[in-house]
């Protein structure tokens, strides 16, 4: 009898504790808000073992085989597993946003690349690399600098190195805000002139304060020179032609003013993009069209560049019509050509030249033409568009 | 003193037993491959290391708790050696308690064993030693702290190995024991099954098993431990989650006792 009631009290004790354990387990378990509906069995074992984040490490050993030999395209839903498994695996984000955004040379997987960080954002909110890495998505590949500077500024609130600080600088340079590059310029001299004080051997700190001082320097330099562009801007011209060169590859021969070394975005999306994107699901784009290249250069006051649809994935061409278009961005170009145009375009005029905003003053180039399918799936090589 | 006299006995025994030197090697293999990584960015490399090696410390400690205790009193008795030692002035209950804390002082060197060379491998990474040496000790001192925490959950596996090896045979024990292992440490997933279930006898069985079943995966606290956060009120969590373990090891090895003082040996 004493025996039994002796259990019966020690059992009752431990699920009193187990019961209190439970209120404090949840902030134990990896969590996440990523959901799956199907995983494979050898994963899920592993997993519901309690070892998420050794299954998780596995698979990440499998992405490296994967990216070796070249299977890319089965790297995005490992990854997308292993966040499910250990949400706090903040280099699978990193990498898998690397993969959607740069790696698959898809444009229409940039809005997948942008939810991936988010979520991971969602799972890591203390961790300065993520928003850092949206940041540098907006930077570097969509170069949408405002945005840039949104995600930078909330990288560099939380602890994180110099480099997060310098991209936010970069970033107020490249949207025009160049006071406001200044000052952070500025606050970083300070910042590694105290570290230097404090440690003359530290040299990665004296590396970082010596760059620091260079780009203020620069900034100073450039504010000034580019004062004068706007005040007697230059007239710019764009025209182009569209050829049919064989069955979904075009070639476009554009002529213009602009410096020497500047780059022409060339663009061919569905008329109906946005629809066809809306439309769409998750990461499912079969039905979009979406070719973009930020590359070509003017060379002697000619671009030439291939449109090369042949990628019947990537460009399935499902749309009826298409639009063409050829910009020029002055704050995507490089600094010797923005020497010339301004940080936006302020020492650009001319009737091809649209004003953008006007506070603060930002212009573009931006020409655009329409062409059917026909048109791009035609046989005979052939001049399809003129655009003056 | 009787029983101190017989746990050393225990400890002894066991550390002359190959297979518990194999599987420890075994594990200082896995946890000292991490040149492996090498080619992983820093930050990567240390968390497959981290997860690795954690991964690697709870199996090969679960499995060296199954397979040394399981095969200590049924031995004892086959050899006879039982005989002897309760020939003494020793009681049952005191033999038994005696094996049980040898066991604890075997998990106990082999877990910390694993979880120092764990901790010098993971100091040994170029990315740790920049942080400096006494910041970068503190930070990943966290590995002994899950590496203790998981040493009470593996005294209830031994706990169950030695009552089902009094009851039955040396396989059966490790065979039972395992599985009381696995089913414990899908605890985590029971607990999320009964938020899933509509039924609600369902959900009455799954809270039911969640709270009877030894629960392994309250020593899972890998997660904070690989990526460096520290959850709320973890202290407090540690403390009851360590009430526990040992109070489920009580239970377990007055069952033992009374089992073992009843046996024909």
């Amino acid at each position: 009898m004493k025996r039994r009631l002796w259990l019966i009290i020690v059992f009752l004790l431990v699920i009193l504790l187990q019961l209190k354990v439970d209120t404090y387990r949840e902030n134990y378990k990896p969590g996440g808000t990523t959901s799956f509906g199907y995983i494979s069995r050898e994963v899920l074992a592993t997993a519901l073992m309690g070892l998420r984040e050794v299954a998780a490490s596995l698979l990440w050993l499998k992405i490296e085989d994967y990216f070796h030999s070249g299977e890319h395209e089965k790297i995005t839903p490992l990854i997308r597993i292993i966040t499910w498994l250990d949400p706090h695996f903040i280099e699978a984000y990193s990498s898998g946003a690397w993969h959607l955004a740069w790696n698959s040379e898809d444009w229409r997987l940039i809005p997948s690349a942008e939810e991936f960080l988010k979520e991971g954002i969602k799972n890591n909110p203390d961790k300065y690399e993520l928003y850092a890495d949206m940041g540098w998505l907006f930077y570097d590949k969509v170069k949408d600098y405002e945005k840039a500077i949104e995600w930078y500024k909330k990288a560099a609130s939380l602890p994180s190195p110099p480099l997060v600080k310098r991209m936010l600088a970069h970033s107020y340079e490249r949207a025009g805000r160049i006071e406001e590059a200044i000052k952070i310029w500025k606050e970083l001299v300070e910042e590694g002139n105290k570290l230097v004080e404090r440690n003359p051997n530290n040299f990665e700190a004296i590396f970082d304060r010596d760059v620091a001082v260079h780009n203020y320097n620069m900034c100073i330099i450039r504010k000034v020179d580019r004062a004068a562009l706007a005040k007697k801007p230059k007239t710019y011209y764009l025209t182009y032609q569209v050829y049919r060169v064989s069955p979904r590859i075009l070639q476009v021969r554009a002529r213009t003013n602009l410096p020497e070394l500047s780059r022409i975005r060339v663009s061919l999306v569905d008329a109906d993009i946005e629809r066809r994107k809306k439309e769409s699901l998750g990461w499912q784009l079969m039905n979009v069209t979406e070719y973009r290249d930020v590359w070509p250069q003017v060379k002697g006051g000619e671009m030439k560049t291939d449109i090369d649809l042949t990628d019947a994935l990537k460009y399935p061409l499902k749309g009826e019509s298409f639009i063409l278009a050829l910009s020029f961005l002055p704050q995507t170009q490089p600094i010797p050509v923005q020497d010339y145009v301004g940080w936006l375009g302020e020492g650009m005029t001319g009737k091809d030249v649209i004003v953008v905003h006007t506070s603060p003053p930002g212009k573009k180039m931006e020409k655009s033409t329409t062409l059917t399918l026909e048109e791009i799936l035609g046989q005979q090589t052939l001049l399809l568009k003129e655009v003056k | 003193m009787v029983i101190w006299n017989i746990a050393r006995a225990t400890f002894k025994e066991c550390t002359q037993k190959k297979v518990m030197w194999i599987l420890l090697g075994v594990a200082l293999l896995i946890i000292g491959l991490s040149f492996i990584f090498s080619f992983f960015a820093p930050s990567e490399r240390l968390v497959l290391i981290k997860s690795m090696g954690l991964g690697a410390i709870y199996l090969f400690g679960a499995g060296i708790a199954l397979i040394v205790t399981a095969g200590l009193i049924p031995t004892e008795i086959e050899r006879r050696t039982v005989h002897t030692v309760l020939s003494k002035p020793v009681e049952r209950w005191q033999f038994v308690i005696g094996k049980f804390l040898g066991i604890a002082l075997v998990l106990f060197m082999n877990l910390i064993l694993m979880g120092i060379a764990l901790l010098i491998v993971i100091m040994g990474q170029g990315s740790v030693r920049a942080e400096g040496f006494v910041k970068a000790l503190v930070s990943n001192a966290r590995i002994l702290e899950a590496t203790l925490l998981l040493f009470f959950y593996l005294l209830i596996l031994s706990a169950f190995a030695i009552l089902f090896s009094i009851l039955t045979t040396t396989n059966i024990s490790i065979m039972l024991s395992l599985f009381v292992f696995v089913v414990g440490s899908l605890s985590d997933y029971v607990e999320s099954l009964i938020n899933v279930s509509q039924n609600p006898l369902t959900q009455i069985f799954l809270k039911a098993l969640h709270l009877l079943v030894p629960n392994f995966g309250n020593a899972n606290i890998y997660n904070p431990v690989i990526h460096g956060y520290i959850p709320p009120g973890e202290f407090l969590y540690l403390l009851l989650a360590i009430a526990y373990a040992l109070s489920y090891s009580l239970i377990l090895t007055s069952i033992s006792c009374w089992a073992f003082a009843g046996k024909e040996v």
